[in-house]
This record gives C-alpha cells, sequence and structure tokens, in this order.
C-alpha cells in the first residue's frame, strides 16, 4: 500500500520549527504523527513536499533525522520513503533530508 | 438608610467624576511629568554609515526609560536634524520604543518633538514602519511622489515573542504584493524562520547577561523594504538579546568553534572579538554538516539566500560586531564601537529588472 501525504495540504501549510512549541507546523509533530505511524505500518509513503513556501533545517532534522533517534531503522526509511519535490528549487530539500538521515545515523551509531 | 439631599448627591456624583479623571490622568499621564528627557538623532541615522552617533541616541534611550524613577519620564525625540534614515536603524529604534512600552507602560511616555519640522522623507519612513502607532500620534497624509526617499516601501514592523512563520510569510507575501519582481524562491523564509527561531532559542536564554529586562522572554521584530531605484529588497530581524557570541559556548559545536579560532590565531583575545566569534561560528556551521546533534544548523540557512543564489549579500550585527557576507567577497568582520543591544541580520537581496516596454 502506497501512502502520500502531501505537507502543505495534510500537516500545515507553513512548515517550521522543531518541537511542539514551536507551533502546529513543527517537525516533531509531523514524524510522530504522520511518519512514524506509517513506516511502523509498512506503508510506503510518498512525501510531497511541493508548494511549501520553504522548508527550513530545524523542521526537516527533527522530522527525518529525528526518525532514526526514535530507533526507526534507516533500511526501513531507505525502503519506505520517497519524496517528490518538483516546485522550483526543491529538490535540494530531497538531498538535505538524506543528509540529515545520514548524518543522524553517524551520531546515533557513535553514541 | 439616610436620604441623601439633592445637593449631597451632586456632589458625591461631582467627586466620583473628579476621581475618576484623576485615575484616568494618572494612567494616560495627561500631567507634566518631572522627568523629561530629550533625545537628538544625528544627521545620518544609519548603523553602516554613522554607527556610533545612531546607536548613542538609542542607547540613552534605553537608560532614562529603563532607570527607575519614581515618576513617570517622558523621553522626547527630536528628529529634526535628521536627512537620511536607514530601515536597520529605525527598527533597532522602533523595537526598543515597543520594549519600553511594554515594560514600563505605565512609566514611561514618548513624544515626538516638533514634529512638524522634521523632513517629510523621514516622517513618511517614520509612518510607513508605525512609529507614530506606537506613540499614538495620528497621521494621515497622501504623500506627493517627490517626498518619495530612496527607500521607496519600508513595510510596517513586526513584532512578536515566539515563533510564526505567519507572520514571516506575511512579510515575504507583502515584500512580493511591492516588488513585483522580487522572487528568491524558498531560501527567505528559511532564513528568516531560521533566524527567528535562533532569536526565540537563544537570544534570551542568558538573562544574567541582558543589560535591560526584554520585552517578553523571546521577542523578535522584522520588517523589509524595497528599493526600485536600486532594485533591492531588505528583508531585516531583529532581537534584544545577548548576541550570538554570548551563547556559542552554549552550543554543542562550541569545541569546533574554538578548534577553528585556535587555528586561526592562538590568541586569547580573540574570544573577546564578537566579529571573530560570529565568523568562526559560520564557519563550523557550514563545513561541520557530519557532526552534531543536528541543531545549529539555523546559521547555514541565514546565509542560503546568498549563498545559492550567488547574489546580495548578509549583513549580520550582533553584539559588539558583525559580518557582511556576499559570495564574492566572503565574510568580512565588522567591528562596532558599542553593543547594538541584540542581534539583527539584514538581508540585501536584488530584485529581477522589470522588463522595458
Amino acid at each position: 500500500m502506497t501512502t502520500t501525504i502531501k505537507i502543505v495540504e495534510d500537516f500545515h501549510p507553513l512548515p517550521a520549527g522543531r518541537y511542539v512549541a514551536d507551533g502546529k507546523g513543527n517537525g516533531t509533530t509531523f514524524r510522530d504523527d504522520y511518519l512514524v505511524p506509517a513506516l511502523e505500518k509498512g506503508e510506503n509513503l510518498i512525501i510531497d513536499l511541493d508548494g511549501a513556501p520553504g522548508y527550513p533545517s530545524s523542521f526537516l532534522e527533527e522530522a527525518f533525522g529525528g526518525l532514526i533517534r526514535k530507533n526507526v531503522q534507516p533500511e526501513l526509511i531507505r525502503k519506505l520513503i520517497e519524496f517528490k519535490a518538483s516546485d522550483p528549487g526543491f529538490q535540494r530539500y530531497v538531498s538535505k533530508i538524506w543528509a540529515h538521515i545520514d548524518r543522524a545515523i553517524t551520531v546515533n551509531s557513535a553514541a | 438608610m439616610k436620604r441623601l439631599s439633592a445637593k449631597q448627591r451632586a456632589r458625591i456624583e461631582r467627586l466620583r467624576r473628579r476621581r475618576t479623571r484623576n485615575s484616568l490622568r494618572r494612567k494616560h499621564f495627561k500631567y507634566a511629568a518631572d522627568y523629561r528627557f530629550n533625545i537628538s538623532f544625528p544627521e545620518v541615522m544609519s548603523l553602516s554609515d554613522n554607527y556610533a552617533e545612531t546607536i548613542g541616541p538609542i542607547q540613552k534611550m534605553k537608560e532614562h526609560g529603563h532607570s527607575n524613577h519614581r515618576k513617570p519620564v517622558v523621553i522626547s525625540l527630536d528628529m529634526s536634524n535628521v536627512r537620511s534614515v536607514s530601515a536597520a536603524s529605525l527598527l533597532v529604534l522602533n523595537s526598543e520604543i515597543d520594549r519600553l512600552l511594554a515594560r514600563r507602560w505605565n512609566n514611561v511616555r514618548f513624544v515626538a518633538s516638533k514634529w512638524e519640522n522634521w523632513l517629510a522623507m523621514v516622517v513618511r519612513q517614520l509612518e510607513r514602519l508605525g512609529f507614530f502607532d506606537l506613540l499614538e500620534i495620528p497621521i494621515d497624509m497622501n504623500w506627493p511622489d517627490e517626498f518619495l526617499g530612496p527607500q521607496e516601501t519600508l513595510l510596517p514592523m513586526i513584532a512578536c515573542d515566539r515563533l510564526m512563520p505567519e507572520r514571516v510569510q506575511n512579510i515575504r507575501l507583502r515584500l512580493e504584493s511591492v516588488a513585483e519582481f522580487f522572487d528568491q524562491g524558498p531560501q527567505v523564509y528559511e532564513a528568516m524562520i531560521e533566524a527567528t527561531d535562533n532569536a526565540v532559542r537563544h537570544g534570551y536564554k542568558l538573562p544574567e547577561l541582558l543589560l535591560y529586562p526584554p520585552a517578553m522572554d523571546s521577542s523578535w521584530w522584522a520588517t523589509a523594504d524595497y528599493s526600485p531605484d536600486h532594485h533591492l529588497v531588505r528583508v531585516l530581524v531583529f532581537d534584544q538579546g545577548v548576541g550570538i557570541a554570548a551563547t556559542l559556548d552554549r552550543w554543542d559545536k562550541w569545541e569546533l568553534v574554538r578548534g577553528y579560532i585556535q587555528s586561526v590565531t592562538g590568541d586569547q583575545d580573540f574570544f573577546n572579538d564578537d566579529a571573530a566569534m560570529i565568523e568562526a561560528a559560520l564557519k563550523v556551521s557550514r563545513t561541520s554538516e557530519a557532526m552534531g546533534s543536528g541543531h545549529g544548523q539555523g546559521l547555514r540557512d541565514i546565509l542560503s539566500p546568498v549563498e545559492e543564489t550567488g547574489s546580495g549579500s548578509v549583513r549580520i550585527l550582533s553584539g559588539r560586531g558583525g559580518i557582511l557576507y556576499d559570495k564574492a567577497k566572503g565574510v568580512q568582520r565588522i567591528q562596532l564601537s558599542s553593543h547594538i543591544g541584540g542581534t539583527l541580520i539584514e538581508w540585501t537581496l536584488p530584485v529581477k529588472q522589470p522588463p522595458q516596454d
């Protein structure tokens, strides 16, 4: 089964911030309420990044790098998550997200 | 119960009215205060061209406004000498007025001294920023074209006390509506969010280092302006925190910052140089991707509108120093003669030229 999550429609039109205290569009809520449940069910996920004004690093790091800190297996993330980023300048977010995940793996394995 | 005569009732009513009136007078300072301070601003109000003289009066305003006088303080602002103003200096001034009115609303009052003598262009810029709204001076004028200054459109200042992406997006949309050809992609949103996030998360975390109490625990102010003559937009975010350099030793990449500084120079004074500390933090933020907890990448996002588009510049003034970054020249340090009273981040970005008919 494949689920598509369009962030600006399904989650929040203005994604920003790391923690719940940072407002409704924060990375923690997106990770815990959208990403983790879908990954636990083993669903294939297409994350549609288009339509947002932008994605600050703090949001991306907490939402995706935070998956590793939540003990989601890196192989599972690579297997199940795909990204759609066709807005101008949005392709760089895909590489940023994988960089956040890779860094979190490095930090987690060193700890 | 004793029945009151009409005369007694009238007297009681008179006294009640007098008490109410006096209470209102006390509340709104309709009487002359004993402490009145005149603050004059210089001919050129600019943080880049005339820093000391621009910050000096704002500093005086803080000293008087935050002093513990028992009677109300009236601060009279005189800008009749001012011939040119920068958006950055106005933002720092306006935010200080906003803070004083928020913290000491019952002890401090601002008046604009002979503002009818102020240069129309200056009045217009102040009006657009919301200066006269703060001072509760109603101004409703249609400005003729000849009064247009070099920065034609200054957006009203916004003030927030937490991360508010809606406000940031609002500034971006308003900029796009005035600067029709402004199109910097998503980097401006990211940079502003990270700047305000840093202000909220780190700016006020060391209250013992704050010279004056903050308006709220995590306040920030922002504005933007558009100069059609120069095809430029400026976006500004200011907080009244302790400054970047003062918070660096709490960062999980502090050891990397120290390492960078020591690799450049073994001089211990380097740690007292705010500009050098900011430069080191930027260097670490841009080059240490694979290290640390994932925090602290905001600084890199702050540079991204310039770094990724290759145009424009970012100026960060924080504490007693700052940096100016553009892609061609890299990072240039700026030494400030006194503490700016927080952190100011200013992006200067080119807009596309409108098509010629």
